[in-house]
């Protein structure tokens, strides 16, 4: 049995859209997610730059550019102005120029900086990928140099992009060698897998008793994809009844579940079951009530609880 | 003269800027696009080293 360690992890910074957790090195344009100031790929201090400002600073130039040329031909045209005619020609003319794209570069400069974005991203495709690589093996080294908490946050900045069983596996697996504590910032969802896995399994068994709120669709759908693999660990059927009793938070989840709660409602903790119960006569018939209704008159038709229910 | 060709060729600086950024924008991705982007090309890459 592995002994578990008490851990502090720094809360996982959540961004609307994922790119946004990129930087990009000033010198070589390799990318990363680690958000250090120095890039890991060139050794350039203070290299790294978010995706985004990067992009702001490339319209940016391109504005002020476009601001000098128009400067400049009004400079040109003053200073071979013959009348003052052309003169107030050439600078309406400026300043209606001036007007019109610092009105159009104003309105267009968010899709303009989405694009430099995406020039940036099929551009420098090959930096995007071993940019990312670059910081997995960042995150082992630091593994070997015995920091599990720093390796998992790595890993799950890395995980925010990188969708591959390998980095689920790895950030489960050190999620395992942790004293997981109610308040501390946890995932379940972003660490489902495709396949059968007894950790990620083990790892959704401590979810279900410190953080129900975790457990949705997709771990319920992948309980019941693999139940036959589960009930073939050791405590897989106390793992299935805890996540049954996950499913018992809301209405909603019974009602899409009820061959889960009607396999296991039986090994249920009385609280759980209360809930389950309220449920059920609700609907008053259907597999589920039934089921509900037969462990009620075998285990609490003389609890109080249940009277007043 | 001179004057005439610099005003001749801020309206079509102008105009030109102007119709770039109008079909700039008609491409422009949205942003769940770019992060799909970015993850496409994530996976392409894996898949690459793999």
């Amino acid at each position: 049995m592995i002994k578990k360690i008490a851990v502090t992890l720094k809360p996982y910074n959540r961004v609307p859209f994922v790119y946004q957790k990129l930087k990009i090195c000033r010198n070589c344009r390799h990318f990363t997610v680690l958000g250090e100031r120095d890039c890991m790929s060139c050794g350039k201090t203070g290299g790294l730059q978010p995706v985004e400002k990067r992009a702001a600073g490339i319209v940016r130039r391109d504005q002020w550019l476009t601001g000098l040329i128009l400067l400049l031909l009004i400079v040109i045209g003053l200073l071979f102005s013959a009348s003052a005619l052309q003169t107030v020609l050439l600078i309406a003319a400026g300043a209606a120029a001036a007007a019109l794209l610092w009105t159009l570069s104003k309105r267009f400069t968010p899709a303009l900086r989405r694009i430099q974005l995406q020039k940036m991203f099929q551009q420098y495709s090959y930096e995007l990928a071993s940019g990312l690589a670059i910081d997995h093996q960042a995150a082992i080294r630091v593994f070997q140099e015995g920091d599990k908490p720093r390796t998992y946050e790595m890993l799950r900045e890395i995980g925010s992009l990188v969708h591959n069983d390998q980095l689920k596996l790895e950030q489960i697996m050190l999620l395992q060698t942790f004293q997981l504590r109610k308040d501390m910032d946890l995932m379940l969802e972003p660490l489902l897998m495709d396949s059968f896995s007894p950790d990620l399994v083990a790892y959704i068994g401590e979810m279900a008793k410190i953080r129900r709120d975790l457990i949705k669709e997709n771990t319920f759908r992948y309980m019941l994809q693999h139940e036959m693999y589960i009930l073939n660990m050791p405590n897989g059927e106390t793992v299935l009844a805890a996540v049954a009793g996950a499913a018992v938070r809301k209405s909603r989840y019974m009602t899409m579940y009820p061959y889960l709660l009607i396999r296991y409602a039986r090994l249920l903790p009385k609280d759980r079951f209360l809930r389950l119960y309220k449920f059920a006569k609700s609907a008053r018939s259907g597999p589920l009530y039934d089921e509900v209704m037969r462990i009620y008159e075998e285990k609490f038709k003389w609890d109080p609880d249940f009277q007043n229910a | 003269m001179v004057t005439y060709v610099a005003i001749g060729l801020l309206a079509i600086l102008a105009s030109i800027k102007a119709f770039h950024y109008y079909y700039q924008i008609k491409r422009a991705p949205s942003q769940k696009q770019l992060s799909k982007l970015v993850l496409s090309t994530l996976r392409r890459g894996q898949s690459d080293r793999e």
